[in-house]
Formats: C-alpha cells, sequence, structure tokens
C-alpha cells in the first residue's frame, strides 16, 4: 500500500519539476510570440490596404479598432485614417474567420472607403496541402497569391464563388479541388462584412475634442453676431 | 559498440522509419514539401536528445512500474518547449508543421528509443544513439518528402525545376502530396530497402 503512496509522490515531483520548467521557459517566449504576433497582424493589416493609400503615408497610418459581435463572440476590426488630424476614415480592415475543409480559415479583408474589396490576405488554415492551402501559394515569378488576385474590386457582402453563380454577386473562381475553402473564405467574408457594414452605419459617437471645447455662451455669442452680420448684409443688399 | 557505429547504426542499417517502421505518421503526414520534412526531423531529433539524455540520467531513480507515465511526461516537456521556440523564432516552420509538433509527444521513435536505449545505457551513449536516430529520422523523412514534392508539384525546396530550366506549363500530380502519395512512396521506398537487404543476403549466402 505504502508503495502506492511513493510512486504517486515521484509522479507528482516529476510532474511539478516538467511544470515549473516550462512555466519558466513560457516567461520568456510568451512576449517573444506576442511581439511576433502583433508584428504579424500589423504587417497584414498593411498589406491588405496596399495601394489605398500613398506609399509614403502606410507606416504613419491611424487604426482605431472597433469591435463587434458575431455569434456571441467579439471580433475587432479596424478603421483607418490617414493622419492624426484627418477624421474621415479612408478604408476598413476585418478578419475573418469560417469553417474550412478542415479547420479554421482566417482570412484578413482590406477595403476601401466605399466598401470594395482592396485585398484579401489569408492568415491562417489548417487545409490540405496542394489543395486549400494553395489559397497561400504564390506561383514562381509572380508576386502574391493568385487566390488573393481574384477578389479584387469585388464587393465583400457578396462575394461567392463562381460555382454557386448567380448573376447579382460577385464571382470567384474557385481554388481546384478545394471549393470548400473557397466557400469558407467567401462566405466569411460574407458574414463579417455584413456585420461591419452594420455597426458603421451605426449612429455615430460624437466626438468631442477635449482641447477645443467651447462653453453654450460663447456659442450663442457667436451664433448672434453671425445672426447680426447676416442682418446687416441683407440691410445693405437692400439698400441697393 | 563504437561511438561512430552507435552513431551511424541509425542512419540506414536501423533506420527508424525504412527499417523499424517507427513514427510512420508523422513520416505521412508532414512529408508534402523537403522543407516540412527536414523541418520536423531537426524538430524531432532536439527532442529525441534531450529526453534520451535526461531518461538516462534519471535511469536509476525511476521505478519501473510507472516508468512508462515518466517517460511521456519528460517527452512532453521539451516537445512543448520546441513548440514554444519554433512560434517564437522560427514561425514560418511553427506554422506549416503545425499540430504535428505537439503530436511529437506521441511519436514511437522517441519513447521506443527511451524504452529501448535511453533506459538501459549509460548517458553518453544514449545521446549519441538519439542523435543517431533523429538523423536517421530526417534522412528518410527528407527521402520521402523530395519524392513527393517532385512529384507532386515539379520543384524541390520550392524551387520550380521545369520552370527555371525553361519548361512550361509544367503540372505537378497533386496526388503525390496528397495522402495517398505518402502511402504510395513510403511503400515503395520500403520495398526497395527491403529488396535491397534480401539481394545482399542472398549474394553473402551464395558465397
Amino acid at each position: 500500500m505504502g508503495n502506492i503512496f511513493k510512486l504517486s509522490a515521484i509522479l507528482f515531483l516529476v510532474g511539478g519539476i516538467a511544470a515549473g520548467m516550462l512555466a519558466f521557459y513560457n516567461s520568456f517566449t510568451k512576449p517573444e510570440i506576442e511581439k511576433l504576433k502583433a508584428a504579424t497582424e500589423a504587417e497584414a493589416r498593411q498589406y491588405v490596404l496596399k495601394g489605398l493609400f500613398p506609399e509614403d503615408k502606410m507606416d504613419a497610418l491611424i487604426y482605431d479598432a472597433d469591435s463587434l459581435e458575431i455569434g456571441g463572440k467579439k471580433e475587432i476590426f479596424w478603421k483607418v485614417r490617414e493622419s492624426e488630424q484627418e477624421r474621415n476614415y479612408k478604408a476598413f480592415v476585418f478578419l475573418s474567420k469560417g469553417q474550412g475543409f478542415s479547420g479554421v480559415v482566417e482570412t484578413m479583408v482590406g477595403t476601401d472607403a466605399n466598401f470594395r474589396i482592396n485585398t484579401v490576405k489569408v492568415l491562417k488554415h489548417t487545409e490540405t496541402p496542394g489543395l486549400g492551402a494553395e489559397s497561400q501559394t504564390i506561383r514562381y515569378g509572380e508576386e502574391e497569391p493568385y487566390f488573393e488576385t481574384r477578389f479584387k474590386g469585388d464587393d465583400p457582402l457578396i462575394v461567392i464563388v463562381e460555382k454557386d453563380d448567380n448573376d447579382e454577386f460577385d464571382n470567384v473562381e474557385s481554388l481546384t479541388g478545394a471549393t470548400i475553402t473557397t466557400r469558407a473564405v467567401c462566405s466569411s467574408i460574407n458574414k463579417y462584412a455584413a456585420a461591419v457594414k452594420e455597426k458603421l452605419s451605426a449612429p455615430p459617437v460624437i466626438y468631442v475634442d477635449p482641447e477645443n471645447i467651447i462653453s453654450v455662451e460663447e456659442i450663442l455669442k457667436k451664433h448672434k453676431e453671425e445672426e447680426a452680420a447676416k442682418a446687416e448684409a441683407e440691410k445693405s443688399g437692400g439698400a441697393e | 559498440m563504437s561511438v561512430m557505429k552507435n552513431l551511424t547504426k541509425g542512419f540506414f542499417k536501423e533506420n527508424p522509419v525504412l527499417v523499424l517502421a517507427l513514427g510512420l505518421c508523422p513520416s505521412l503526414a508532414v512529408t508534402t514539401s523537403i522543407e516540412n520534412g527536414i523541418g520536423m526531423g531537426l524538430a524531432a531529433t532536439a527532442v529525441l536528445i534531450g529526453s534520451s539524455t535526461i531518461i538516462s540520467f534519471l535511469k536509476k531513480f525511476i521505478p519501473e512500474s510507472i516508468r512508462i507515465p515518466i517517460f511521456i511526461v519528460i517527452i512532453a516537456t521539451f516537445v512543448t518547449m520546441i513548440d514554444l521556440t519554433l512560434q517564437a523564432f522560427i514561425p514560418a516552420l511553427s506554422k506549416s508543421l503545425g499540430l504535428f509538433i505537439p503530436l511529437i509527444v506521441v511519436n514511437c521513435i522517441i519513447l521506443g528509443r527511451a524504452e529501448a536505449y535511453a533506459s538501459k545505457n549509460s548517458v553518453f551513449s544514449s545521446m549519441i544513439d538519439a542523435l543517431g536516430m533523429g538523423i536517421g529520422f530526417t534522412i528518410a523523412l527528407v527521402l520521402i518528402s523530395s519524392v513527393r514534392e517532385f512529384a507532386g508539384t515539379g520543384s524541390l525546396f520550392g524551387y520550380p525545376l521545369f520552370q527555371l530550366m525553361g519548361i512550361e506549363g509544367f503540372q505537378g500530380s497533386i496526388m503525390m502530396i496528397l495522402p495517398p502519395g505518402g502511402f504510395l512512396t513510403m511503400g515503395l521506398i520500403l520495398g526497395f530497402m527491403q529488396w535491397n537487404k534480401l539481394r545482399k543476403k542472398a549474394k553473402e549466402g551464395g558465397r
């Protein structure tokens, strides 16, 4: 009987030491992994916006993160403006996720201000090599994956696989032997784009610049002045 | 057994995949390109060396009746470390090997060597054995993956040979980088190894 306790104690000890070592190791790989993840994400965002902004402004773009809710889960998307002074959003970026053939396919999508797809980028997938994995393949002598170019200029709300054809929709030629992957990308883009669009058309939150708050009296005073100026202008106009 | 012999026996004579037929699952799954094959081979080698050394070092303290769970814990620790390292420093490889890195834990080569060799031999010879077996595993993966990558996509190391030679329009047989291609290639290579062995034996017998 005592043997069981001894064995359990040894196993417990080994497990404890292993867990301690891993915790220690994790403590210095974790920041690296997170740094890398943030860098990849930033790079992907720039990639999908390529061509929408002047080359020299790409590094200084302001990404305002906003969140949306899909299937009970909170997801982030970005509204992009050129500089701190610029108030109008010139582009939107979102990360759509959909179930592919053997796992979730994550696609970063960049759209212009009119909500047309600029570029998509398949970020993460576990699809079959040679079929669904072709979504990331860059052909020899080409600069970008050929699959991504099939989305350019389409309306993200209605991209659809060419096979499931319908005249009202923007068609995307499917990857050879990987219709399911293509469908996953298309339908996830549809779903997330709809959510983004809904969020964008919601009444905007009024922006208050804390440095330029004007008191009500000031506004009234300004208004009165304007009225007076207007009346004067009318008066002088009438005299003529 | 001399150190050299101990090291090189894993290369061909006792090659874990091609002769002992261990670790067939990763050998089939990741060998779609040479790059993946080498990455998997090196990752498994690192785990193999680490776990074999530690297990051989601890062999006197590990009670016989719970050796397997302890081996697994030690192996899993090394695999997790390798996984974290790849994620932090070689993300491209971590991405393409994906799920197969955690699965090194149950790679029978590693548990097999721990059970058959490291738990019975000295630390140094266990390390050499692990290194040899790891290199043997890598050789097998490279062999299988070069056949599959060439037949499946017409390229080697990601370089499209036919296009580089100026031949346009070559289309690889995608089947070769799908699972059936893995089984075919593996079967043919194993068959060749056996045939070669029998041929040698017959020669020796005839003498």
